[in-house]
């Protein structure tokens, strides 16, 4: 009972100092905001995605289509409204499938240690030699270019990062008197591992889950612009770049907001990304 | 030191090779055939097998793959461009130079600038100063790459006509490609830097020299800075490896004819010896830059240096 009591001011305690940062704030408003675009796409769009209209083609930004249009006549704003749908979702089904990987990887190489961590390890190193863009470009390509293919490869090529996060706290945590005592009561490895040490580690992991989701906005909407994420009509922000930079020279307009649209995704998460971090850790801000 | 450098050159070997093994593995798992993609449309199912079975692509995977590995290591020959017919190794190192002077050039100035601007946000904490640099740190980190390179296109090139839209005709050509691919590491290395002099500036030993008199200007450059200083390494040379990695959207963005450009047309054909050799000379590169960042940790900081002796 007393330690609920406990970890429940220290949440409490962490959400008041998150709460009282603006910038933080502003990114968690941005990111519901977007969320909810990304759910109502259907109200909010006033045209389908995919819906042509020849007779439309290449206007510039005015009252009836707000960002234009494109050169099949489909309407700017209603395409960058349901791509909010594709972003999102990639950025945090990338972020997941890398979080949970490396969480198991990481976790059991940091509670056994020894040689399997070496080995663990040094697999780690080899795949990181490759830059984490490279690898995901080969891996989407290997796959074939579409947008689940996309996400798996980006998951897959960020794993390491977390697997080094967990793997250094869960070390940090072995040695813990409450360990102790788990292994006292005749607690089996995984009940250690997973009930009470992971717990306790995780919480440096929350801020590396926030910022990631806005890297990971960044690299899948730059594999869709290279060919390899969502494929056309699918209005992915990095997809619609990519078809208006072949108009860029006399339709320039096309590739403002899709850009500024990842620009603030990304921004409000990286915003409540080091707000998490302050408030996680008051000491880092130097006061 | 030496012996620590050695290790440090063995492991290098192991990590090609692991990646060279990785690389082959992904490519022949690989949807597509490249016999196809080299012949015309209407070429017969037996043309296309002969030259399967003439490039060696119908061998069992094993088979292939040792045979890979030894004509890349033994031979030193990553093989023959599918869709060129010239030595990928020649074509790599032809094309190598345009990546490596974009990505060099591009993370000296994000260096040079982002720890101007991490010092002085933090040493002006608190004030516009401050807020400014994070601001426009947070900008740049957030702004995908080839996003902004489009509108430096779109502004300066298409719009203004002061600078050529792609080419590599000149040195102007290069000054777009380097200012897209510098905000984003300026960015992340001045809030690094900013950070890390945070940590440092409220120590003891600042007082202390603040208290005998000595210059600001000479407080932050030899105790705050050096200090701070192997955060900021890590992340310089984290940022040049992503540089040289990232060079692929630039080129294909400027139709600079790097490696990058090189890698994304052969993966469009299938060319898988191009794919392989353009890889493994990332890879190479990325690990060569690690293991200078671990070294140049000895010099800035010489507890490091008694690490390697041990280690």
């Amino acid at each position: 009972m007393k330690t609920t009591k406990k970890r429940n001011s220290r949440f409490y305690d962490i959400m008041r100092r998150l709460a009282r940062n603006k910038l933080a704030m502003v990114g968690l408003f941005i990111i519901v905001a977007l969320v909810l675009i990304a759910i109502f796409a259907d109200f909010i769009a006033p045209y389908g995605y995919a819906e042509q209209n020849w007779s439309d083609a290449f206007q510039a930004p005015n009252a009836d289509h707000w960002f234009g249009t494109d050169h099949l006549g489909r309407d700017l704003f209603s395409r960058v409204v349901y791509g909010t749908r594709y972003s999102l979702r990639m950025g945090v089904v990338t972020v997941a499938i890398a979080a949970s990987l490396g969480t198991i990887v990481g976790a059991f190489a940091g509670f056994y240690g020894g040689s399997f961590d070496n080995i663990v390890m040094r697999v780690l190193d080899i795949f990181q030699s490759i830059p984490i863009l490279v690898f995901a470009i080969i891996l989407a390509a290997a796959l074939e270019p579409g947008l689940n293919n996309a996400i798996v490869a980006m998951g897959v090529s960020t794993m390491p990062i977390y697997a080094r996060l967990i793997r250094a706290s869960i070390m940090q945590e072995r040695g813990s008197e409450y360990v102790e005592a788990a292994t006292a009561i005749n607690a089996g490895d995984m009940r250690i591992l997973f009930r009470h040490i992971l717990p306790n580690a995780i919480s440096p992991m929350i801020v590396h889950v926030t910022m990631n989701i806005g890297s990971a906005i960044l690299i899948a909407s730059t594999l869709s612009f290279l060919g390899l994420g969502a494929q056309e009509p699918t209005p992915e922000w990095g997809a619609i770049l990519s078809g208006a930079r072949s108009y860029m020279r006399d339709y320039g307009y096309m590739l403002i907001f899709p850009g500024i649209m990842i620009m603030l995704s990304v921004l409000s998460f990286n915003l409540l990304g080091d707000g998490l971090r302050d408030a996680l850790d008051p000491r880092l801000k130097g006061n | 030191m030496a012996r620590y450098i050695v290790k440090r050159l063995v492991w290098l070997v192991i990590i090609v090779l692991s990646v060279a093994v990785i690389i082959f593995s992904l490519m022949y798992i690989t949807d597509g055939d490249p016999a196809r993609s080299m012949l015309s449309l209407n070429a017969t199912e037996e043309q296309v097998n002969a030259l399967r079975e003439e490039l060696g692509l119908n061998d069992p995977y094993l088979v292939q793959l040792v045979r890979f590995l030894r004509q890349t290591f033994l031979e030193f020959d990553i093989g023959t461009s599918y869709r060129t017919s010239k030595p990928v190794m020649d074509e790599v190192f032809g094309r190598i130079g345009y990546t490596l002077l974009i990505s060099t050039v591009s993370t000296a100035i994000a260096t040079v600038l982002g720890v101007r601007l991490g010092i002085m946000a933090a040493t002006n904490q608190y004030s516009w100063k401050d807020n400014a640099a994070i601001f426009l740190s947070l900008f740049c980190v957030s702004m995908p790459e080839f996003w902004f390179a489009l509108m430096l296109v779109s502004i300066f090139a298409l719009n203004l006509g002061l600078l050529p839209p792609f080419g590599v005709d000149s040195w102007v050509c290069f000054i777009l490609p380097c200012i897209s691919c510098m905000v984003g590491g300026m960015a992340t290395i001045a809030r690094q830097t900013r950070s890390s002099m945070l940590g440092v500036i409220r120590q003891d030993y600042i007082t202390t020299a603040k208290a005998k008199g000595q210059t600001p200007d000479k407080i932050i450059k030899k105790h705050a800075l050096k200090n701070a200083l192997i955060p900021i390494i890590t992340v310089i040379g984290t940022q040049y490896g992503i540089q040289m990695g990232g060079s692929v959207v630039v080129e294909q963005i400027f139709s600079i004819p790097g490696l990058g450009s090189y890698m994304m047309t052969a993966i469009g054909f299938r060319d898988y010896p191009a794919v392989r050799g353009g890889v493994l000379i990332i890879a190479i590169c990325f690990s060569v830059v690690v293991l200078l960042m671990d070294l140049i940790y000895a010099f800035v900081d010489p507890r490091f240096k008694d690490q390697y002796k041990n280690g």
